[in-house]
């Protein structure tokens, strides 16, 4: 009599709740995994053709003769955050359907993005201080002016490093989840309230850039207005109102993604 | 298969009933599990359970523990019984009944029955080589 | 891996609405309105370890109430339990239910762009009970590799890998959602086999929606019929089998066996009549038909579901 339900023992409260965190695990692990893999892989591309513009263009301008008015990385303020933003986007448009479908609940979707964008964003931070080291290095051998306009304005180097790659960390973790929150709206509210979405969800990166005057909101306001209070003053404002920004991102992503219905599909 | 108007779970009664009067199921073999079936004929797995259910019940077939349903010692005999006894009430009352009906006296028809009863042959078609 | 115990469910008045329209009334206001009402109080039981079978005219509410027991939705009003019994809770962002209900939509719910195999792991990694071999052998029976991108397959492979998703992921609670479409006959007839084998090793309960009743309707052992936005009938199948039959014979003989009854469907041939009447025939009614020369036959499962969702039937 196979098709009878079986008796077996129901799992009491206290060992489906067990089973109910470990399933929660699971979905947000897979979901970091997944934005992990696809950093490492797409990302990883990414900083390839970065790095190789970074060196090929000052080789070639000094080739030619002339002189570099500033740093790639001065030049192209803001692509890497850019760059996680769109991924961000990406990876919940591709991946929110099937992890709900895969049994995962969207509080753990949101926990696995988090933790996926910061761990990108914590190799984006080391990677942009390797960027930015290269050229330092590069610049005066090729005979080019190298100097630091964005960023906090740490004279030290070491301490710079620490500080542009805290800062920086922080910045792209937000940009990912600002992504991923604009991808969720629309799937929430659908085309025009999730555009109009869009301007609100901008704010903690514009945010992140002013208060770590990085990407583009930092080139824009390090021309406006110079930096005036002191060093520590700065790293201590700036790192602040970066781990602000982050904290209203990932709020942002989990109010939009716990409400999110997959519709029937048509 | 299974199109007649009974339940499923009556039709493959009766299918399995059929076979062990036809002999096609000897006593003691075993018949198919009830996932077998469900499966071959693609139907509900409880409805092939309540079939083979029914026949138990009936002592057509009897459960070894651990090994499946088999066809039980004597079932054949019993069926010939039970559709022996059956006949006259099922089969022939009805034609009987449609005789009286039509007017066609006792008689005739017992004349018929017996007529044809020596050989079984006296009817046109078997005849022919 | 055991078997873990099979989960049922229980809506109660559920309501689904879909969006909002805007809409201009006489004096040039705007007011909203509710655009569609898919489940207008919907209250059924699905018991479980058992095959339901969900049918239902296109429009009736069939995707959005499986879509409510796997929290893909949550209802505008009323209650939605899912779980084993004696301890079913509302199946929304509750992860001890979503993972143990698997809800396969024809849509397929992969990632078109990457390899199958990668929407497979991320399946295999969430479900916890996903039966891996059993994967391997459904993909390579229905001829489908793990290397081709799901946007790249024809609609009856992407069928084919949502019913394996269903099976190999052996939940609870499986629903399959018009999975067969696109499939070829012999595919579909593969797949139905291997539903029926799986389920016999491995009780659960499934849910199964469908178009093509007559080829399904033997999997059931319970049947939910779905009429716009309500639930028609919750029942054994056997029971549906019950709600009519056939008399055919001639017109006054049946005329006369029809007296006071809701006659469904009626065919003239000549002076032979067949009717399709709702609701069984007593012992004598039957021994009076057969005495009258009319035979009762029964009604296939479709010809009933045909009637009894009949468009013009308003009295539900």
């Amino acid at each position: 009599m196979s098709a009878q339900s079986s008796v077996a023992d129901r799992p009491a409260a206290d060992e489906r709740a067990a089973l109910a965190r470990a399933a929660r695990r699971r979905a947000a692990r897979s979901v970091r995994r997944y934005v992990v893999a696809a950093f490492i892989l797409v990302g990883g591309w990414f900083w390839v053709v970065y790095a190789l513009v970074g060196v090929a263009v000052p080789l070639l301008v000094s080739r030619a003769g002339g002189v570099m008015d500033e740093g790639i990385s001065e030049s192209s303020a803001g692509t890497p955050r850019w760059f996680a933003f769109v991924l961000g986007i990406i990876l919940l448009a591709a991946a929110l359907t099937i992890h709900v479908a895969a049994g995962g609940t969207r509080g753990a979707f949101t926990a696995g993005m988090v933790r996926g964008a910061a761990r990108a964003g914590l190799a984006f931070g080391a990677l942009t201080v390797a960027f930015l080291t290269g050229e330092r290095l590069l610049y005066p051998a090729l005979g080019h002016p190298w100097e630091r306009q964005a960023g906090l304005g740490v004279d030290d180097p070491a301490l710079d490093a620490v500080v542009t790659f805290a800062a920086e960390a922080l910045s792209v973790t937000t940009y990912i989840l600002v992504g991923a929150a604009i991808a969720a709206g629309y799937r929430r509210f659908g085309v025009w309230s999730g555009t109009v979405l869009v301007v609100p969800l901008l704010v903690p990166l514009a945010l992140a850039d002013l208060a770590t005057r990085g990407g583009v909101g930092g080139l824009v306001l390090s021309n406006v207005a110079p930096l005036d209070t002191t060093a520590a003053g700065r790293v201590v404002l700036g790192l602040v109102g970066a781990v602000a920004a982050l904290a209203l991102a990932a709020g942002a992503l989990h109010l939009l993604v716990r409400g999110v219905r997959l519709r029937p599909s048509t | 298969m299974f199109d007649g108007p009974e339940p499923i779970y009556v039709q493959i009664a009766q299918m399995i009933r059929a076979q062990v009067l036809a002999g096609e199921l000897a006593e003691e073999e075993q018949v198919m599990s009830t996932t077998q079936f469900a499966t071959t004929f693609r139907i509900n797995p409880a409805t092939a359970a309540k079939a083979f259910a029914g026949l138990v019940d009936e002592g057509v077939l009897y459960k070894r523990r651990g090994l499946g349903m088999f066809v039980a010692p004597g079932a054949r005999e019993r069926l010939l019984a039970e559709h022996r006894r059956r006949y006259f009430d099922e089969v022939l009352a009805p034609a009987l009944a449609q005789a009286e009906l039509l007017g066609i006296p006792a008689d005739d028809v017992a004349a018929y029955v017996r007529g044809r009863r020596p050989t079984g042959t006296t009817t046109d078609s078997k005849e022919r080589p | 891996m055991t078997t873990p115990t099979p989960f049922g469910a229980r809506l109660e008045h559920v309501v689904v609405r879909y969006g909002t329209r805007r809409e201009m009334v006489g004096d040039s206001t705007l007011v909203k309105r509710e655009a569609t009402t898919a489940l207008d109080g919907a209250t059924l039981t699905i018991r479980p370890g058992v095959i339901t079978g969900l049918l239902g005219r296109n429009g009736a509410g069939k995707s959005t109430l499986v879509s409510l027991l796997a929290a893909f939705a949550r209802p505008t009003s009323g209650t939605v339990a899912v779980g084993p019994e004696g301890a079913q809770e509302d199946p929304w962002e509750n992860a001890w239910t979503t993972s143990n209900v698997q809800l396969v939509r024809e849509s397929g719910d992969l990632m078109d762009d990457e390899k199958l195999s990668v929407s497979l792991d991320y399946y295999a990694d969430l479900r916890p009970h996903w039966d891996a071999d059993l994967a391997g052998r459904l993909l390579d029976r229905f001829e489908v590799s793990t290397r081709t991108k799901p946007g790249a397959l024809s609609r009856g492979k992407k069928s084919a890998v949502g019913a394996t998703i269903g099976l190999a992921s052996r939940a609870p609670l499986t629903i399959l959602d018009e999975v067969y479409l696109g499939m070829d006959a012999p595919t579909r007839y593969a797949f139905y086999s291997e539903v029926l084998a799986d389920y016999a090793e491995h009780p659960r309960t499934i849910v199964l929606s469908s178009h093509l009743v007559e080829e399904v309707e033997r999997l059931f052992e319970d049947v939910v019929i779905l009429d716009r936005g309500g639930v028609l009938l919750a029942e054994p199948v056997e029971d549906l089998r019950a709600r009519g039959h056939s008399l055919t014979g001639p017109a006054a003989a049946v005329a006369e066996l029809t007296d006071g009854r809701r006659v469904l469907h009626e065919q003239r041939l000549g002076g032979t009549v067949q009717v399709t009447l709702e609701g069984a025939l007593t012992d004598d009614e039957r021994a009076t038909a057969r005495a009258a020369g009319v035979e009762v036959g029964s009604v296939p499962v479709q010809d009933l579901f045909v009637h009894l969702t009949e468009p013009r039937r308003a009295d539900r």
